[in-house]
Formats: structure tokens, C-alpha cells, sequence
């Protein structure tokens, strides 16, 4: 066939052979004037072409229903962020993905474990009572931990789910571990267990890789004064020492999952807010350290 | 092509030409008009909400860092095409870069709510499962077309002559027919 010609277009069936590719183009409003008469005139005349030009029709419509759907209204903010931050090259913003997400919790749990500093500090400072309830502190730590972890695993996006499970693990352990642990140890360690999961989820956006660092080391730093209610004997020098250590440690973890999940968004100011946070924590132990001493 | 998009070319000319100067309200706008179809085409090509998403990201941020590297960038908008038309090229383009890393398996399995939903009307479930039988090339040709590309920008998009394009979307939208008939959704 010609460039852009048809054959001429009759009612009958060399006709409708002809008019077939027509139709398509017709419902697409891409014929010249003449050709839509021809058509038009074919189509009165003949049954056959008017029903599949009435499916044609039906098909197109549902063909524009179908590719007419509206994102989700979060993902302009996310379009608005990254384009604000510049872009990345070009590569959208998003959480981690596959292999670097695993990795990322990985390197989370393996980071958290250190800090299970919490519970050997309080077993060489604490009584029989407290050490037998740190060592059941630190289990409850990697458990919610992992428990936290789980509806990332599952594909639950949203940080509720780790502070849930945090706490049906609360009510199940407190019923194990009442008597050696207090209540508000528990919520403690259980606490600080869906902190990092939380963490985690935050660094799914781009306002959390700024924000988490900060975040956890703070509240890390006030689980850690909690902790030193619940366990009166630890000297303040060890407790000011496991905070600073406590935020420079748990900063340096969020960093590096963010940095294992989205490589291409850790950049020298990145570690900006984790050494603030550090040097946050550090000052604000020594302040609370010290009011101790003068105490 | 909707009755907003149909009046929208010299809005989107001028909103291009704001987000030069950086303007995010511009930026914005062209967002509002324009995230639907081309989230809508990134959705029916991946069948993945989380990827269709990263495919609307991929696209605007292209259309400012287009804007910010001005003409001369092989990104840019020349104004051949309609505004609408050069953002739905860039997320096929996006897309199909996604299909190809998903099928290498270079993009892991994502979980359930990410899979892209099906629509709550009925009929589109028999259409959705049937396109998505169909060969790449086939599915992209029908998408851009109900996208209300021309003729002539399908085929830029896909390098395709105008008549390659009419005969083609003519035997992909007979295929189309047979496959959702043979699968008995014809009712639909």
C-alpha cells in the first residue's frame, strides 16, 4: 500500500477488508476529511464494520481509562524533594531497594547488637537483681529488634508497625520477665529495640536522612536517663560515657544504613547532622553528669 | 485526549518557560496536569506502582534539569512535540529501561502493595491482564495512543513511520480484541 493511501472503500466485502485499517484510524481522528466521509457513509451501510467500529470505540475508551490514573498524592511532595535537592542525577529518590535494603538492616542489627553496651554496663555496675535483668534487657533489645524489623520485611511502609509489634512484644515479655526486670526497663529496652526500625523508616524520605540522625541519638540520649533512674548505681561518669557513646554510635549506624541503602545520597554534608548530634550528646551528658556530681 | 489536556499546550509552554526561572509553582502545575498520564503509562508498562512511581519522579526531575541545562542538553524540550508528548517519551523510555533491569532480575521482587492494584472496575481487569500479554513494542504503541498522541509523535517516540504506526495499531488493537475475547472478557 502507498504511503498514507487506502484503497477505495466500497459497502461491500472487499470494502470492509479495506475499511478495517481505517476504522482503527478512525476512532483515532487521524484520517483526512475525505477518507472520515467514506467511512462514515461504509459504516451506515454495513452492519459488520458498525459493530467493530463500536468495539474499536469500546477498546479506546477503556484503553484511555486505563492509562488516566492518578498517583498517589504523596509523590508529588517526593517529586517536589527531590527536585528541590537537586535531582541525584536524575535517579528519582526512593527507599532502599533489594539487595541494599538487606544489607542495610543487616548492617542495623549488627550495629545494635554493640549496643548492647546498655546491658553490659549495667551488668558489671549493677546489683544481682539488675544484672540478671540486663541480661534479659539485652534478649528483649535484639528481639523487639527483630520483631521491628519484620513488617519492613513484609513490605509495611509505614514506622506504626515496628512500635506495635514493640509493644505486644512489651506485654508478652513482661509477663516473663516480671521480677527481674521493672516495667519501665522493659519499655525501656523495648522502646529502644522499634527506635531503629523506626529510624529505618524514616530514612525511606529524603527529610529523614537529615532528621534521623539527629533523632535517634536524642532519644537515645533520654532512654539513656531513663536508664539511669531505673538503675540508680551506675556512677554518672559510666552513664555520661555510655550516652556520648550511645549517640556517636547510633548516629554512625543510621548514616550507614542510609549510606548502604542509597549510596548516591551521602555526600560530605551528610555528616553534618550524626557529628552535631554526637556533640549534642556528648555536651548534654556532661551537663547532666555534672549536676549529678554537684548533687 | 481529556477535555483539560486539550487546553493546556500554551499553559504548559509557558509553565515550561517559568520553571526556567525556577519557578516550583510552574513546576507544579505542569506536575498536576501531567503526573496522571504519565504515572497511568508507567503503570500499565511495569504493573508496579513502586516502579511506575520512580518512573513519574525520573520524568519531572528530567523536565528540570532540562529546563536548568537549557536547549542545549539532549534532554531538552525543543518544541517539536506537544509538552505532554516529550514527558510521555521520557517515561516510557524510563519504563522500559525498568522492564528490561526487572526482567534481568536487577530489580527485585517488590512486595504486594507495591504490585499495582487492580482497578476497582471490573472491566479494566480482563484489558490490563490481556495488554499485558502483549509483545513490549505492541503494548507501548497502544498506550501512546491513548495517551492522544498523533500519529506522528508516536512514531518519533517509538521511531516508527506514520504508516507503520496506522498499520500497527491497527493489528495490535485486533489482537487486543481477540486476546480479551479468547479469555472471555469480551463482555467486559
Amino acid at each position: 500500500m502507498p504511503s498514507g493511501e487506502f484503497r477505495q472503500v466500497s459497502s461491500q466485502d472487499s470494502g470492509c477488508e479495506a475499511l478495517a485499517e481505517m476504522l482503527s484510524a478512525y476512532v483515532d481522528g487521524a484520517l483526512a476529511e475525505t477518507r472520515k466521509h467514506e467511512v462514515e457513509a461504509h459504516v451506515r451501510a454495513c452492519t459488520t464494520c458498525a459493530t467493530e467500529l463500536a468495539r474499536l470505540d469500546k477498546l479506546c475508551a477503556e484503553l484511555r481509562d486505563l492509562v488516566n490514573v492518578q498517583p498517589a498524592s504523596m509523590l508529588w511532595d517526593k517529586v517536589q524533594q527531590a527536585a528541590g535537592a537537586g535531582g541525584h542525577e536524575g535517579r528519582p529518590y526512593r527507599g532502599a531497594q533489594g539487595q541494599n535494603r538487606v544489607l542495610a538492616i543487616l548492617a542495623e542489627i549488627v550495629l545494635y547488637l554493640f549496643d548492647g553496651d546498655l546491658a553490659r554496663r549495667c551488668r558489671a555496675e549493677g546489683t544481682c537483681r539488675e544484672r540478671a535483668g540486663s541480661a534479659h534487657g539485652a534478649i528483649a533489645i535484639v528481639a523487639a529488634l527483630l520483631l521491628g524489623l519484620l513488617p519492613t520485611f513484609l513490605g509495611v511502609t509505614t514506622s506504626i508497625a515496628p512500635i506495635a509489634v514493640g509493644l505486644v512484644f512489651l506485654w508478652l515479655a513482661s509477663t516473663r520477665l516480671e521480677g527481674r526486670l521493672s516495667h519501665a526497663g522493659l519499655v525501656v529496652t523495648i522502646l529502644a529495640g522499634a527506635a531503629a526500625p523506626c529510624a529505618w523508616e524514616l530514612t525511606h524520605t529524603m527529610a529523614g536522612h537529615i532528621a534521623a540522625p539527629l533523632a535517634l541519638p536524642a532519644a537515645l540520649a533520654a532512654l539513656a536517663s531513663a536508664q539511669a533512674a531505673l538503675f540508680p548505681r551506675l556512677r554518672p561518669e559510666v552513664l555520661g560515657r555510655f550516652r556520648v557513646r550511645c549517640a556517636a554510635r547510633s548516629s554512625a549506624l543510621v548514616l550507614l544504613a542510609g549510606a548502604i541503602a542509597r549510596p548516591d545520597l551521602v555526600g560530605p554534608l551528610a555528616a553534618v547532622p550524626p557529628v552535631a548530634g554526637a556533640v549534642g550528646g556528648a555536651l548534654a551528658s556532661w551537663a547532666l553528669a555534672r549536676r549529678r556530681r554537684v548533687a | 485526549m481529556t477535555e483539560a489536556q486539550g487546553n493546556t499546550e500554551a499553559d504548559d509552554r509557558r509553565d515550561l518557560e517559568a520553571c526556567r526561572g525556577g519557578d516550583a509553582a510552574a513546576l507544579e502545575r505542569l506536575y498536576r496536569r501531567h503526573a496522571g498520564r504519565v504515572y497511568g503509562l508507567a503503570l500499565r508498562t511495569l504493573r508496579r506502582s513502586d516502579l511506575a512511581e520512580d518512573v513519574v519522579q525520573e520524568t519531572f526531575l528530567k523536565l528540570t534539569k532540562a529546563q536548568q541545562g537549557g536547549p542545549a542538553t539532549s534532554a531538552g524540550f525543543r518544541g517539536e512535540s506537544k509538552v505532554g508528548t516529550w514527558l510521555c517519551t521520557i517515561a516510557l523510555n524510563a519504563a522500559r529501561m525498568r522492564l528490561r533491569e526487572m526482567r534481568r532480575g536487577a530489580l527485585p521482587l517488590e512486595s504486594a502493595d507495591a504490585v499495582a492494584a487492580p482497578e476497582p472496575k471490573a472491566p479494566s481487569a480482563g484489558l490490563e491482564a490481556a495488554l499485558a500479554k502483549l509483545p513490549d513494542e505492541t503494548r507501548d504503541l497502544l498506550l501512546l495512543a491513548a495517551e492522544g498522541l498523533s500519529y506522528e509523535e508516536i512514531g518519533a517516540a517509538l521511531s516508527l513511520t506514520v504508516d507503520q504506526v496506522r498499520g500497527r495499531l491497527h493489528r495490535a488493537r485486533k489482537d487486543l480484541l481477540a486476546q480479551i475475547g479468547a479469555e472471555g472478557g469480551e463482555d467486559a
